[in-house]
């Protein structure tokens, strides 16, 4: 009974030390995002590049070609032998043309058949490189030699970035004493931003880098969430239902197994305050990403 | 006792329990109600520009203070109106702070909050023209612990009296970062601030350099040369650093002394950044051969063969 109660009673911490660090995340977030400074200008010379080596669509490079920031750019990459119609689609909106390319040699690269660049300044942050897969070097390593600036961000297939991600990310490299190596997002779905000589010192995206790298830094932004498209937004749904339904049912257990009322209304009262935590937690992503 | 122990314990839960679902609750609604307050912004904007253009529209009510919350959405809209614009008359905007009470409701927000939170109403203070006794009321805040709140106070500040910004600026108590001096700068390029380099390139304090030389990188003064090359020459590594990101983004010649002693003194890492700029900048290798190594000669054409083809478009 009392190590049941001080369960109880650490859970019920827990969640409201959760709850209260995400509502200061979010009122953080809410500062930066009634900030100006970036979107008027450059901050401090931090650039990022986006790379994207999967998951390529126009809708999905519409939207990241949005962003205000002034140091920023899209390095994408693609096979334009096996998506033709993409790679012609994305040639005719952005007035793409071939450009030279030499690589750089700061990592391992196969395959780059050509650079394309816009020809229209307003596309200009947009790097198209064309790739045969073959194997031999994993698509980012192009991704990164045609990468004009110091700081690298990977995204995923499934991301796609929160609203104002990308200035939120340049205040908080902004924030740091020296340059860090990596910054690491540990809200969402974590996203990792990289600096560029340490990947080349690395020899890639490696996970000992994601580990063991320093300075780093670690933020509780959501960063990057899944991308409703890829699931159809029927993952997000299935779990909440899942979670929903598991706990009536742990709820209804610990009723049924309770050995007094008052044990029983302490069981209900703790899996009300869980619950209505994580509602509330997902209520700040959402308002906040 | 076990009894009575749980008893208490599922209390104090419910105590929790009570806010904690009226908070949950009010955001539910306030999210349900979203799509209505966005038409009621978009309209209210338009109210707001019209009334920059006559007087009278400026005497009908904002169809904003209608609103759940108007104050909130009415001091969010109008910072954010104001911070996006430039050569905005601020006579409509003081009638419509006046008329709602936001000042007053600012600071009563701004006593009762920490943190962020406090920072927040803050920002929307500076960014509002409210009067001079309510900018007074947030001087206070220049001791807060929190960093942001102190920064945002500070902003409070330079916007109440520009004459004092740079003994503000100077009497921060803390290095700036490169995102505070840019929020500095975007009040400059509202026009609240003198953008007189010269005594700021020139300041002891550290804050005061990293400001000028944001203001001589964002307007391209070129007649600052020579006191950028004296900052690169001096012992302070970051200013150095940053005054040569200055020269090489307003694409001065980077085969000048100082310029070619500090980049000696850098580490392998600080070079491949700098060389990354200049090919950013499209200088030819031609004219920064004298500041690489052998080693980076191929290093920096490699960059320049990619880069130098957005002249298409230029």
């Amino acid at each position: 009974m009392a190590v049941a109660l001080l369960v109880m009673a650490l859970a019920a911490a827990a969640a409201l030390l959760w709850l209260l660090r995400a509502e200061r995340d979010c009122a953080k977030r809410q500062l930066l995002r009634s900030m100006h400074g970036a979107r008027s200008g450059p901050i401090g010379q931090i650039g990022l590049s986006l790379l994207l080596a999967d998951g390529i669509s126009l809708r999905r490079l519409e939207r990241l070609l949005s962003v205000e920031y002034a140091l920023f750019e899209v390095v994408a990459v693609l096979d334009a032998a096996r998506e033709e119609e993409l790679f012609g689609m994305l040639v005719a909106r952005y007035r793409l043309i071939r450009v030279g390319y030499r690589p750089t040699g700061e990592l391992p690269v196969s395959g780059v058949q050509a650079l394309y660049r816009s020809r229209k300044r307003r596309f200009r942050r947009l790097v198209l490189v064309d790739r045969r897969e073959n194997g031999l070097t994993p698509p980012l390593h192009a991704a990164v030699e045609a990468a004009a600036y110091d700081f690298l961000w990977p995204l995923r297939p499934d991301e796609r970035l929160t609203r104002g991600a990308v200035e939120r990310a340049v205040y908080a490299l902004s924030e740091a004493a020296q340059p860090p190596v990596i910054l690491r997002s540990v809200s969402g779905l974590r996203a990792t931003i990289y600096g560029r000589e340490a990947v080349a010192a690395a020899g890639g995206f490696t996970r000992e880098l994601r580990r063991r790298a320093r300075p780093r830094i670690t933020i509780r932004d959501p960063l990057t969430v899944r991308r409703e498209e890829v699931c159809g937004g029927w993952r997000s749904r299935w779990l909440r239902w899942f979670g929903a339904g598991l706990g009536v049912a742990v709820l209804a257990a610990g009723i049924a197994a309770a050995p007094a009322w008052w044990w029983a209304a302490a069981w209900t009262a703790t899996l009300l305050l869980l619950a209505l935590c994580r509602v509330r937690i997902g209520q700040l992503h959402r308002a906040c990403g | 006792m076990m009894r009575i122990l749980y008893m208490l314990y599922t209390a104090a839960v419910c105590a929790a329990l009570v806010p904690l679902a009226a908070v949950t609750l009010d955001r539910l609604l306030r999210r349900r109600r979203r799509n209505r307050d966005r038409q009621l912004c978009s309209c209210s904007i338009r109210q707001i520009v019209a009334a920059q253009l006559s007087d009278r529209a400026a005497e009908v009510p904002l169809p904003l203070g209608r609103a759940v919350g108007r104050r909130r959405l009415l001091s969010e809209l109008l910072s954010e109106l104001v911070s996006a614009t430039y050569g905005l008359d601020t006579a409509p905007v003081r009638r419509i702070v006046e008329r709602y009470g936001l000042d007053r409701w600012l600071l009563r927000r701004i006593r009762f909050s920490r943190g962020c939170r406090r920072a927040r109403y803050l920002k929307w203070l500076a960014d509002l023209p409210v009067g001079g006794p309510a900018r007074d009321a947030a001087k206070r805040y220049l001791a807060d612990p929190c960093r942001e709140v102190r920064f945002c106070a500070l902003l409070v500040r330079i916007v109440a009296a520009p004459e004092e910004a740079l003994r503000a600026i100077a009497g921060f108590g803390a290095p700036l970062t490169d995102g505070e001096v840019a929020e500095v700068l975007h009040l400059l390029r509202r026009g609240l601030l003198p953008i007189a380099y010269r005594p700021l390139v020139g300041a002891s304090d550290a804050n005061l350099r990293r400001l000028g030389l944001a203001i001589v990188g964002q307007f391209g003064v070129e007649e600052a040369e020579p006191e950028l090359l004296h900052i690169v020459a001096s012992d302070e590594a970051a200013l150095s650093a940053a005054a040569l990101r200055v020269l090489a983004s307003m694409h001065r010649p980077m085969r000048r002394r100082e310029v070619i002693a500090r980049v000696r003194r850098m580490v392998p890492a600080e070079r491949h950044a700098l060389l990354r700029l200049l090919a950013r900048e499209e200088y030819a290798p031609r004219s920064v051969r004298v500041l690489l190594d052998t080693a980076e000669q191929p290093y920096y054409e490699s960059l320049v063969g990619s880069y130098k083809r957005q002249l298409v478009w230029r």
